[in-house]
């Protein structure tokens, strides 16, 4: 089903990764930088290189398709 | 390092980096990393080229640092095999340089992948050599992830059918590696992460898989993959899952991390009492 793994795709169009939650409680016990996303510039470049290879266009068919 | 070690099970993230240290490695960590896309792209909802293009940026970024890639998870592993693999006979290869060029970005097709569990078990006599707690003959199951040996088995340590390197592993540490029917079945995750969603399906394999474990006597299981760790490890209470840990923890508290033995309990549902009393 489409909607079991909508939210995974979603998450890597918006910030690049499956999973882009961290659990920072955890990260800061560990003296790991609380934040691992991906800096602004990098999410930026990786924004322009995923609409060259047709990844937005590949989702909004797929939402199209399967709703949502 | 991939995107479940990095936001969801951070004590992997710190264990390999420090583990690797102590075994006098130079790992390399960047934020700039992006997922591999294997999980979206096995599902048939990202395609080849696609894929490629993030394996690229993560090469590119890699190459940064090192010409030798330790991958913490299983279907990264895997991704990173399969593009590499593959990409010179696909037809994309020059769309996908052009994507990333547009960026600045430059692939570096030809780094060398490893799982960091082989890593570990090519030093495993220095592990021992520098490990400050022992197994105490725990009885240890070990599970292999799917996308480790079954896309290419000739890149996995051992034939696929009777890998044994993380068995010698756990020997190594002093541990007892239990032998069950189920070693080579899936955690359970196809079924649930896929487009062919099934939860029945996906908790029915989890079942057998933990009951063969446990029908062998394991005390404690030791994966390879975040992914299976979590399935195996937020398994419903009815399915009695068992202790789980990466490897790449285990080595981290054979060789006396106190900072994971303090966060790893609160890094899983199952209690790990029996690792963490030794």
């Amino acid at each position: 089903m489409f909607s079991s793994l909508k939210p995974f795709l979603e998450n890597i169009l918006e910030t690049g990764r499956v999973v882009s939650v961290a659990d920072a409680r955890l990260r800061r016990k560990l003296k790991l930088p609380e934040d691992p996303s991906l800096p602004e510039e990098t999410l930026r470049k990786v924004k322009v290189f995923m609409g060259e290879v047709g990844l937005f266009r590949e989702a909004e068919k797929l939402r199209e398709i399967y709703g949502g | 390092m991939g995107c479940l070690a990095r936001a969801k099970y951070p004590t992997m993230e710190y264990s390999a980096v420090e583990t690797l240290k102590l075994l006098g490695f130079k790992p390399a960590v960047s934020r700039e990393e992006v997922c591999c896309g294997g999980l979206l792209h096995l599902s048939g909802l990202m395609d080849f080229k696609a894929l490629a293009s993030f394996t690229g940026w993560n090469s590119w970024i890699a190459s940064q640092h090192a010409q030798t890639v330790a991958a913490l998870c299983d279907t990264c592993y895997c991704t990173y095999l399969h593009v590499f693999k593959e990409l010179k006979g696909s037809g994309v290869k020059e769309e996908v340089e052009k994507a990333l060029a547009k960026v600045g970005a430059k692939p570096a097709w030809n780094l060398k992948v490893f799982h960091v569990a082989e890593i570990y078990y090519k030093v495993r006599e220095k592990i021992s050599r520098l490990k400050k707690r022992d197994l105490k003959g725990l009885r240890v199951a070990v599970h292999h992830g799917c996308h480790y040996f079954k896309p290419y088995p000739e890149e996995a340590l051992g034939k696929p059918e009777s890998i044994r390197f993380l068995e010698e592993l756990v020997e190594t540490l002093g541990g007892q590696p239990v032998e069950y029917a189920e070693k080579n079945l899936c955690c359970g995750a196809c079924y649930a992460a896929s487009t062919f969603y099934d939860k029945d399906a996906s908790l029915e394999t989890t079942r057998v898989k933990l009951a063969s474990m446990r029908e062998a006597g394991a005390e404690v299981i030791i994966v390879t993959c975040p992914g299976c760790l979590s399935t195996l490890d937020e398994a419903p209470a009815r399915l009695h899952p068992l202790p789980v840990v990466h490897v790449s923890e285990l080595v981290g508290l054979m060789l006396g991390l106190d900072r994971l033995v303090e966060a790893l309990p609160e890094a899983r549902k199952v209690s790990l009492k029996p690792l963490l009393n030794l």
